[in-house]
């Protein structure tokens, strides 16, 4: 595996993946693909932990799932996010933001 | 809430979610491996990076699956299965389990609902707790127990701090109907705050008679229940301010109570002011005329203790108004007044017999229990082996506790749902046996409550039944198993220890019920060979009640008895025809206290109380009792110049013990001029078989006993069918306006009067029979167990020249044994049983030494026999198939 890398944080990884949704519906390979492009390679994704999320979201009705066409031109399903989902973003994204702040402030002050 | 929805989706959906699943996986791979490619690997080995940086297939859809947190669910449903599996396997061991658990949960399921209508659920009444009834008691007058007079209540009315209200009631019929539905209704004479006190919700109008209504002039107003609003309204709004009649008299409608509302089950239907005239309300009146019912509402804190003292103080200061010799008088006849919670009392004498019931239904259970447990242990031990051998390959104890849990839980509740539908159909057969007489009989029902409690039950019954099997799966010595059953052929000593105990306590609890049964039964045989001191054969009976608006003077009612007896001896078939206020096993007869003129009283004793009636006609020759000296009355005593009564032998025997009673002057208290005794009859039972020291009775001419209400008995062989509508043909014919009630045969008011002996004993020789059965069943399947266990060492005794005898012998004695322990033990118990029975039997000591032995007997015949079919199996072991064939026989 791809030891050098970082593991994404755990907990952060909903996060990642429903702000990855919101530019538009991706499968889960894609899902993983973005998140590593973006980062620009610093995080690698554990596929068993981005499965669980990705269920974990589905219980939680943040995501919803459909089978559509791949661009190799096979099935493959694709997640997209619910209202719920879509709501869910911004919420998360303060709490993380809260919480670094938080890590940020401990860094320079303890 | 969305979640648990979502959650529901994937569980019932598990298969396509894996599907889809591995499809998604799967595809993940394929794109990974292609994105290699174009990144210039060969595709083999492209895919073979995929793979890798993609981890193991399987733990991902572990865990995307664990993400549902669903895992516990899962297990559950697949172990549920497996035991399913293996319970349908061992079908003969599953059906035994089931039967055993539903016959001994369906008894508890069925005597709970009847303790739960009965005993424990609250009267129908908002905070019924606080319900209390208050009754008078006069022991040196023979008078136990009475109702209270109307001067106690307007005396205590108000006066006392600890009832927030008081109220008394009073039965009333009354005929209402045109005259082709013409039918007789219960109703209540209440005074005014009646449905206050039992704060009674209402449908409309008021639920209180005003002061005024409670004044003759005024008391022509009637609250009604919901269901004759519906008869005779049909339900119209505008039926407030109508009137309905009742006897043929218009009674304004001023409420209508809420639907339902049925006053202590008694059908009451109307509901009438209690109106009296205001002398009557104070003074020394007080200490007569017991003929209300008395109910009160405590303050709220106010106890139980605190309202006797309260009434025991007023008592004591009323005393002070009356003269010296009276208030002396009373006292030392014991005068008192009682204060009962009203729930409690109106049980009080159903009460120790349900509780028995219940207890029997209980032991029965235990050895249910106690049975399953032992089969349970044998079943385990014989898979031992197969426990043994997958513990060393590996499977956790854990998971093995699990499945014997779930196996017997399994077991457990499905026993107990079978038991809930044999409760159910029990219920219905309680009904037959006549628990609808009960007070509150009729609310028996298998609703929510009792399911729940049942269902509960059932769940400890599970656990108990489990805990014994996994504690020695844990404790079982894994390689000790092993080489036990396949060497040795001896079972460990411990286990076998333990089904010894069982069955020890398996036979002693079926010596107690059964004993406890026959106890029951012999007390139920004696009082249905007591006399009732009449001959019920042939005897039929009806109760006639004339309503006072057409029969106002005594003559009236005269006349109709007169007309009714002449058309009625005139039937042919028809041997004698009687009419009377004191017909024994129906209404209690009005009881005044009797004078015997020139008689002295002895210090301490007190003038008694002695039921009186009317008798018309052939009365004594048409119930069979027997004149003992004297002679009977005859149409011309009721004469105005004629003051004559009969008085029953018990009168006679008091007063005269060794003379004749025949010319003795009597006169009712409160009466001036005496009557004389022309005749002595034979005593009767009135209420109860079992009543001992009877109070009495003193049969006078109508005149003499005025009363409007009246039984009719015929001696006569015709049936029942042809009579009743010849019976009311000729009422019909002299007063079309008057139904005819209570039509039935006399042995039928005798066995309605012994449903609290009947059933409970009929019941108690079921529990009793299944207890022996089970007990059978038991020591059989130790037994047969034992041999089994040791086939190999009988059978190399046998090839060693052992006589077959002498196996059989051992085998036996080992039952034997077992036997006289839980006879022993059962002995025991058969002690306690007596002692919790024994306010409930008729001359019938508790502990009955016969009745011990004969219980011994049936039980040894019974598990002697249970012992000898596996021991005589032992005694024709082949030896050499002992030694080859394994432990299954």
């Amino acid at each position: 595996m791809t030891d050098k890398k970082n593991e994404v944080f755990q907990g952060s990884l909903e996060l990642l993946i429903l702000r990855v949704l919101q530019s538009g519906d991706r499968h889960g390979y894609g899902i993983a693909k973005r998140i590593e492009q973006v980062s620009g390679g610093a995080f690698s994704i554990n596929m068993g932990s981005l499965y669980t999320a990705l269920n974990r979201l589905l219980r939680k009705g943040h995501v919803e799932t459909e089978w559509g066409e791949a661009e190799t031109g096979r099935r493959a399903k694709f997640y997209a996010l619910t209202d719920s989902g879509r709501a869910q973003v911004d919420v998360e994204i303060e709490q993380w933001n809260a919480g670094i702040a938080g890590v940020q402030r401990i860094i320079e002050n303890a | 809430m969305f979640d648990w929805i979502r959650r529901y989706g994937v569980l019932k959906k598990r298969d396509d979610f894996w599907g889809e699943l591995d499809e998604e996986l799967k595809e993940h791979v394929r794109m990974m491996a292609e994105d290699f490619e174009r990144q210039g690997m060969a595709p083999r080995e492209a895919r073979q990076k995929a793979l890798r940086e993609f981890g193991s297939v399987d733990q991902i859809r572990e865990q995307a699956y664990e993400a549902w947190g669903l895992r516990v669910i899962t297990d559950l449903i697949r172990n549920v299965r497996a035991s399913a599996r293996s319970l349908v396997k061992s079908l003969g061991f599953s059906l035994s389990v089931v039967t055993t658990l539903a016959l001994c949960v369906g008894a508890n399921v069925a005597m709970f609902a009847v303790i739960d209508a009965i005993l424990v659920r609250a009267l129908p009444y908002p905070q019924a707790e606080r319900l209390v009834t208050v009754f008078n008691s006069i022991p040196g007058y023979g008078l136990d127990r009475l109702r209270v007079s109307l001067p106690n209540y307007y005396e205590r009315r108000g006066e006392l701090k600890s009832f927030e209200s008081l109220s008394i009631h009073r039965d009333a019929s009354a005929v209402v109907g045109d005259e082709d539905s013409i039918r007789r209704l219960e109703g209540f004479f209440v005074s005014p705050e009646f449905f206050d006190t039992l704060e009674t919700r209402l449908a409309m109008g008021r639920r209180n008679f005003t002061e005024e209504e409670t004044h003759p002039d005024n008391a022509r107003v009637t609250i009604i229940t919901h269901e004759l609003w519906q008869e005779e309204f049909s339900g119209e709004l505008d039926a407030l301010g109508r009137s309905l009649r009742l006897d043929g008299q218009p009674y304004q409608v001023v409420g209508v109570l809420a639907q339902g509302f049925d006053f202590l089950e008694s059908g009451a239907a109307f509901f009438r002011p209690l109106a009296s005239e205001l002398e009557d309300r104070q003074g020394s009146g007080r200490y007569n005329r017991n003929n209300y019912g008395m109910i009160g509402r405590l303050r709220p804190g106010a106890t139980v203790e605190d309202a006797q003292r309260e009434v025991d103080a007023h008592n004591e200061r009323l005393m002070e108004g009356i003269s010296k010799a009276r208030a002396a008088d009373l006292k030392k006849a014991g005068y008192r007044s009682f204060v009962y919670n009203l729930h409690e009392d109106i049980v009080r004498s159903a009460r120790p017999t349900l509780l028995i019931l219940q207890a029997g239904a209980f032991a029965l259970l235990l050895i249910g229990i106690v049975n399953l447990m032992n089969v349970f242990l044998i079943r385990a031990k014989s898979r031992a082996t197969e426990t043994a051998v997958r513990q060393s390959i590996g499977a956790g104890r854990l998971q093995i506790a699990k499945e014997i849990g779930i196996e017997t839980l399994m077991l457990a509740f499905v026993g107990g749902g079978l038991g809930l539908l044999v409760g159910a159909v029990g219920i219905r057969m309680l009904d037959t046996l006549g628990t609808d007489q009960l007070p509150f009989g009729s609310s028996i029902a298998l609703d929510g409550r009792v399911i729940a409690v049942s269902l509960a039950g059932t769940l400890c019954v599970g656990i108990a039944l489990a805990l014994p099997i996994i504690i020695s799966s844990f404790r079982g010595n894994l390689s000790l198993a092993l080489k036990a059953e396949s060497r040795s052929g001896t079972g460990s000593r411990s286990s076998q220890n333990a089904r010894n105990v069982f069955i020890v306590t398996q036979i002693a609890l079926a010596f107690a019920l059964l004993s406890a049964a026959g106890v029951l039964g012999l007390s139920l045989r004696k009082t249905l060979d007591t006399s009732p001191g009449f001959q019920a054969e042939d005897v039929f009976t009806a109760i006639l009640g004339l309503p006072s608006a057409k029969y106002p003077e005594i003559h009236h009612v005269q006349s109709f008895i007169s007309r009714l007896r002449d058309e009625l001896e005139a039937m042919p078939g028809v041997e004698h025809v009687g009419l009377t206020s004191a017909l024994p096993f129906s209404y209690r007869p009005d009881d005044n206290t009797i004078i015997v003129v020139g008689r002295t009283l002895e210090p301490g004793e007190s003038h008694l109380s002695h039921f009186t009636g009317f008798v018309s006609g052939d009365y004594w020759q048409a119930l069979g009792i027997p004149l003992i000296e004297g002679r009977f009355l005859e149409e011309s005593d009721n004469r105005e110049d004629l003051r004559v009564c009969v008085v029953d032998e018990s009168v006679a025997k008091r007063y005269w013990p060794d003379q004749s009673a025949i010319g003795r002057l009597i006169r009712k208290a409160g009466e001036r001029d005496p009557i004389t005794i022309v005749g002595v009859v034979g005593t009767v039972k009135t209420q109860d078989l079992t009543e001992s020291d009877p109070l009495g009775i003193v049969y006078a001419p109508l005149r003499l006993n005025p009363s409007r209400w009246m039984a009719l008995a015929l001696r006569t062989k015709m049936d029942t069918e042809a009579l009743v509508p010849m019976i009311n043909d000729v009422v019909r014919s002299i007063d079309p306006e008057l139904p005819v009630d209570g039509a039935r045969i006399m042995q039928e008011r005798i066995d309605e009067s012994l449903v609290m002996r009947r059933s409970p004993a009929v019941l108690a020789i079921a529990f009793a029979s299944v207890a022996l059965l089970l007990a059978a069943v038991g020591t059989y399947s130790v037994i047969a167990f034992a041999v089994s266990q040791r086939r190999r060492e009988i059978g190399i005794r046998i090839a060693l020249g052992a006589r077959p005898s002498a196996v059989l012998k051992q085998f036996v004695g080992i039952g034997i044994r077992l036997l006289v322990a839980g006879i022993a033990l059962g002995t025991v118990g058969a002690w306690y049983a007596g002692l919790g029975m024994k306010s409930v039997l008729f001359e019938v000591a508790p502990f009955h030494p016969n009745i011990l032995l004969a219980t011994a007997a049936i039980l040894s015949i019974v598990v002697l026999f249970a012992i000898s079919l596996p021991s005589n199996r032992a005694s024709r072991v082949d030896p050499v198939e002992a030694m080859n064939g394994g432990q299954n026989s």
